[in-house]
């Protein structure tokens, strides 16, 4: 909300800055944003350049037919009278205007100097409100009061400088949406003294009374607690006096025309939105607040059809709906300018209905923004007055005696609540004492009773945020100032740390950083169609995502169900960009219904159920994990360099991984190759995961061409089992033999297939089997191949001799033939 | 050989001493291990005067004989000593000479090895989380998919706030299929988590205080600009024991802007409004950037907006059967990427999901 300092000014006696005053409202809880300082520059020697004038001769330009030569009396004390040439000619000799005298700096930056315009001297300027900053575009130059008075500084009568405070209001004080309402904040927190509300009634009434002219049916309680209206008879409709402009515009509205900113400008002052009819358009003389019917259909002022339901609140005539109430008016009744008798409202809505129609129909003006946070009924009244006295003065209106008041709810009590300034002392962590306490609170215009340590403290009506002692104990903490209270830390009587998963998943993260792989975080929602190309069969549940029912893009429909989209669109993103293919990796959750997980009773409708979250590490490589380097030695990524990820990761875990072609499982990883692709399984849970190459034609699908992709998802069930205590073992005090055999074997037998067997023949002393070398080609027979078998032997008891190692090696290569047919190259 | 020996041994076998003073000469003056070794085979070989004469010692005169003896071990020790520094003295030459020949570019770059990048956000979760498990912390962790109840609900959020609306909150389709557009909105069972507070709620329901936890995680808005993504991470904390105080939320929060941001910070604490604590505030940071003097970064106030906090509200209690006059407690919460962008400088949230390797690779 936007609110002009000098308005501000008008209704509490605040002595300093508009800094000063922004400073004071932020750290009491009204949020200023900022400062905008509109009009003229505001330094007092500027200002002072600012002045009442009055015309004393209008003449041609002797140069130039459409300039007017004028004399303009500025006062004595100004430099008297001066020749001002100017453009417009919506005035006369005679007239009051605004004068920038030379050496003013407007808005705009402009400096005015003393200027020969075609041969003649000018010496100031004659203003208009657009060069004064209250409309958009003006046809000529403003003409003033004409009992202004001559000579005096322009600014005691208008804001020709204005600072206007950018308010962030919480939902929770709909009393702070006005003027009025944030004087009032500012004399609770700073102690200034408040001016009486401005909602004084016209001095005079005449005419019939109102209820000769309208009456009113409420229909729908529920929806519109109260529904008062006053009627105005005789009114010109016209253009809004300057000052009225200034206000309304610095506030941040248009002006429109006198009656409609007369309502706009106590709505802002005083917080209680009104709506002004065409008395002469209401059909049969009656206003009723009713339910909308399902499919009625209105035409706003901004020209659109709107359909309604019954759970919208219309007010109507008897013929048809004039305003969506509290929310937006039809061209039906509104004022225009042939309009002279008004009938004007003042109504109290229910917030909940406004916020609903509001979301409903899209629309939200300055009035439903205050009717959906829930208007005191109280303000009904003032809001009248108020209006009507502004018709009577700036809009030649007769006000009618009598207000025909529908107030189904009736008056609103004052709430009346406990409190113990003990426990404010003890929830705010110092003591403040109860006599301060209870000052705070009076000057909230809360009624205290401090009788015993449990006071009974009555609250206004237009604090409907006030319910519980605990609300009465944050304005007294926030009135006196939470710098007030002291730092503290609480006293702990349990101890922090991390879970055991928690701490996994730091783990998994390190070993795959320190692999050389960068960390993303991609969205957890994918497109619809964006599962198509992994070629899951039907019935998969990673077919089945979580659907939004209001998804903000096609893009992000669906809650992933796998990570390998994400990754491959921060491939592509990187591919796109020019980088080189990274080599990424991503700890997230995927979303499945397959095992929904059952809502708690309390929480939800019977059978209400959630998907399940499990937790996925999914690696994705694209290229070399070194970059290319001037010593010329680079990997391709293979298969290979992917398991060495996922050897070094669960390694790093305290894990070991089984790894085992897909075989029979290929089919749920249907965008995996083939031939080249393993599952993992792990001690404790058995699969954990898969990895692969990714098939050339599913990488294509997400717009990769020629890229060869690795991927590998780990199950988040590793967590649970990783990072087990390791038990020492010996060291061995004797050397290790080491054997090396090379085999050959049929292509298709694997290598972990010889190193278990190998293992297991070769009984206690061998310590370890490895491949150190592969060989297919022209010194093996077709169909086989050659596989170089590292053993390393040792004893914990003695340094092994010839026989021993001899003894092994021949096991080894007995049950290595006896299974497989090998032969020893 | 020290002065007082040498003249000694002039004095009593001036032989001796003319050997020891040729063969040293000898010796010092080879100048490669060729030379070196020619000097020791003249000087200490079988056939060299000294060794000769010690062999015939016992030809000499038996009253010769102790002091011819113990002179010329003495020499040949001394000159023994000699060849072995002189040996050394040239292997260390020769060794810088072919040293010195040998030159490498040391401003080429070294081996590269691999190594990757945690993700700002998980840096900073990960932060973020040890300065609160220092202060003795729990990690908690909940769901994403969320009921409306612990999303809005429990966290006393009235039925018809707008944040509960289809405009501000992921709705979640239910399972059954194919409902239509009108029932999706009135069905709001299940929806994207908006805060992680209902983490709060779900801990509080399986335990009694004290609870000391901070929750970290996904959470879901439908709003995206320079300064909105329809996904980020929160930090949220909660702390429920007997006799927590406001004074007690403030200086937890200013340990904590020390501990994340650095240095001696300074904390302002404003009002403000949220419906799960009561009283609520907002906490500022002071600007280092300007040291408070106002900059663009912190919109020319001096201080920055890190979090919104609280006293848990009395209603959070009813929901999960504490007893809001035995205990009391503080909640407070952020934005991860919020804090990882007044730390670390950075202009624009989209960069955190575009996952540019050139932007993951600076942190």
């Amino acid at each position: 909300m936007k609110v002009p300092f000098g308005w501000l000014k008008e209704y509490v006696d605040w002595q300093g800055t508009p800094e000063e005053v922004a400073d004071l409202l932020t750290m009491s809880g009204t949020e200023v944003e900022g400062i905008a300082w509109v009009g003229a520059p505001r330094d007092p020697e500027n200002l002072s350049r600012f002045v009442v004038g009055r015309v004393v001769t209008r003449e041609r330009h002797p140069n130039a037919d459409r300039l007017s030569l004028c004399t303009v009396d500025v006062g004595e004390h100004n430099g008297g009278v001066k020749q001002i040439v100017c453009g417009a000619d919506n005035f006369q000799a005679g007239d009051v205007v605004a004068v920038s005298l030379s050496g003013a700096v407007l808005e705009s930056g402009l400096k005015l100097k003393k200027a020969n315009l075609r041969g003649v001297e000018s010496d100031g300027m004659m203003l208009s409100e657009q060069e004064l900053g209250y409309e958009a575009k003006s046809p000529g130059i403003v003409v003033l009061p004409f009992d202004w008075e001559v000579g005096r500084a322009l600014s005691d009568y208008l804001p020709v400088s204005e600072a206007v405070l950018e308010l962030e209001l919480t939902s929770n004080r709909p009393d702070c949406f006005s003027i009025y309402g944030i004087a009032r904040e500012v004399a609770a927190a700073s102690g200034a003294k408040l001016a009486p509300p401005p909602t004084a009634g016209p001095a005079v009434l005449g005419g019939a009374p109102a209820e000769a002219s309208i009456a009113v049916q409420v229909t729908a309680p529920d929806l519109c607690p109260r529904y008062a209206v006053r009627v105005i008879r005789g009114m010109r409709a016209g253009d809004s006096p300057p000052w009225l402009k200034a206000r309304l515009t610095h506030a941040g509205m248009r002006p429109i025309n006198n009656i409609v900113d007369v309502t706009n400008y106590v709505m802002l002052a005083w917080g209680q939105p009104l709506h002004a009819f065409d008395a002469a358009k209401i059909a049969g003389g009656t206003l009723v607040a009713r339910r909308a019917k399902a499919g009625e259909k209105i035409v706003t002022l901004d020209g659109v059809e709107r359909r309604l339901d019954d759970e919208m609140l219309v007010i109507a005539d008897v013929e048809k709906p004039l305003v969506i109430a509290g929310v937006f008016g039809a061209v039906d009744a509104e004022v225009d300018e042939h309009t002279t008798d008004v009938v004007l409202e003042a109504a109290n809505f229910s917030g909940a209905s406004i916020l609903r129609t509001e979301m409903h129909t899209g629309i939200r003006s300055e009035a439903s923004n205050r009717f959906e946070k829930g208007l005191d009924p109280d303000l009904v009244p003032g809001g009248l007055d108020f209006a009507c006295r502004l018709f009577a003065e700036l809009c030649g209106g007769t006000v009618a005696p009598g207000m025909v008041d529908v107030w189904s709810s009736g008056p609103t009590e004052r709430r009346r609540l406990s409190y113990r300034p003990a426990r404010a002392d003890a929830l705010l962590g110092y003591p403040i004492p109860a006599d301060e306490q209870a000052a705070f609170l009076r000057r909230l215009e809360c009624e205290v009773d401090e009788a015993g340590s449990v006071w009974t403290v009555s609250v206004p009506t237009f604090r409907p945020d006030l319910e519980r002692e605990v609300d009465l104990i944050e304005e007294v903490g926030r009135l006196a100032g939470y710098e007030r209270a002291p730092e503290t830390l609480p006293l702990h009587r349990v101890a922090g740390g991390l879970t055991r998963p928690q701490q996994v998943r730091r783990a998994v993260r390190r070993a795959l950083m320190g692999c050389g792989l960068d960390e993303v975080i991609t969205y957890s929602f994918i497109a619809a169609d964006a599962l198509g190309p992994l070629g899951f069969s039907a019935g998969d549940p990673r077919l089945e995502p979580v659907r939004l029912a209001n998804p903000m893009s096609a893009e992000q429909a669906v809650m992933r169900t796998t990570l390998l989209p994400g990754l491959l669109g921060a491939v592509r993103w990187n591919i796109d960009r020019h980088n080189e293919p990274p080599n990424l990796f991503e700890i997230g959750r995927v979303y499945l219904w397959d095992e929904p997980v059952p809502a708690p009773v309390h929480a939800a409708e019977p059978g209400a159920v959630l998907p399940r979250e499990p937790e996925v590490v999914g690696i994705v490589l694209s290229g070399p994990l070194a970059p290319e380097e001037w010593t010329g030695a680079i990997r391709a990524t293979d298969y290979y360099t992917l398991k060495g990820v996922v050897e070094a990761t669960l390694a790093a875990v305290r894990l070991r991984g089984d790894y085992a072609p897909l075989g029979a499982a290929a089919a749920r990883f249907p965008y995996l190759h083939p031939g080249k692709a393993a599952m993992v399984a792990v001690p404790g849970i058995g699969m954990a995961g898969v990895l692969g190459e990714v098939r050339p034609d599913v990488v294509a699908a997400y717009g990769l061409e020629d890229l060869s992709v690795h991927f590998a998802t780990l199950s988040g069930r590793l967590m649970d089992v990783a990072l087990g205590t390791a038990l020492f073992e010996e060291l061995g005090a004797y050397p290790p033999a080491v054997q090396d055999l090379a085999v050959v074997v049929d292509k298709d037998v694997a290598a972990a297939t010889l190193i278990e067997l190998a293992r297991r023949a070769g009984g206690k002393l061998v310590q370890e089997v490895r491949v150190f070398d592969v060989y297919e080609g022209d010194q093996v027979p077709e169909g086989k191949r050659s596989l170089g078998l590292r053993v390393v032997m040792r004893s914990a008891e003695r340094t092994l001799d010839e026989k021993d190692i001899a003894s092994v090696r021949r096991k080894i290569v007995a049950a290595l033939e006896r299974e497989f047919g090998a032969t020893l190259r | 050989m020290d002065d007082a020996l040498m003249a000694q041994l002039k004095e009593r076998a001036p032989g001796l001493a003319a050997l020891f003073s040729a063969g040293s000469k000898a010796i010092l003056d080879a100048d490669d291990l060729a030379a070196l070794e020619e000097a020791r085979v003249a000087t200490l070989g079988r056939k060299s005067p000294l060794v000769e004469m010690l062999r015939s010692i016992n030809t000499l005169d038996p009253e010769e004989r102790p002091v011819l003896g113990r002179f010329g071990n003495i020499v040949r020790r001394e000159l023994e000593a000699l060849v072995e520094a002189r040996e050394a003295e040239l292997k260390r030459a020769a060794l810088d000479a072919s040293l010195a020949g040998e030159r490498i570019d040391v401003t080429l770059p070294g081996q590269p090895f691999p190594s990757g990048h945690e993700h700002l956000i998980s840096q900073t979760m990960r932060e973020v989380e040890d300065i609160f498990v220092g202060l003795g912390y729990r990690v908690a962790e909940g769901p994403e998919v969320e009921l409306d109840y612990y999303n809005f609900t429990a966290l006393n959020t009235p039925p018809s706030h707008p944040a509960r609306s289809a405009h501000d909150t992921f709705w979640v389709r239910e399972q059954r299929e194919a409902m239509p557009e009108a029932v999706v909105d009135a069905d709001r069972g299940v929806l994207l988590r908006t805060h992680t507070s209902p983490v709060q709620v779900r801990v509080m329901e399986q335990q009694e205080p004290p609870v000391y936890i901070v929750c970290l995680g996904k959470v879901y808005r439908r709003d995206s600009d320079a300064t909105h993504t329809p996904m980020f991470h929160q930090v949220e904390g909660l702390v429920v024991d007997e006799g927590i105080t406001l004074a007690d939320l403030k200086g937890t929060v200013h340990f904590f802007a020390e501990e994340f941001f650095g240095g001696d910070r300074a904390i302002r604490v404003r009002p403000h409004f949220f419906p799960f604590t009561e009283p609520s505030i907002e906490v500022d940071v002071n600007c280092e950037l300007c040291g408070g003097k106002g900059c663009r970064s912190c919109k020319y106030s001096g201080w920055l907006e890190i979090m919104g906090a609280g006293m848990v509200d009395p209603n959070l209690y009813g929901f999960v059967g504490y007893d809001a006059e035995k205990v009391s407690g503080f909640a407070f919460g952020m934005g991860v990427e919020r804090m990882a962008m007044l730390k670390h400088g950075i202009p624009d949230l989209r960069l955190f999901y575009e996952n540019d390797v050139r932007f993951l690779r600076q942190f």
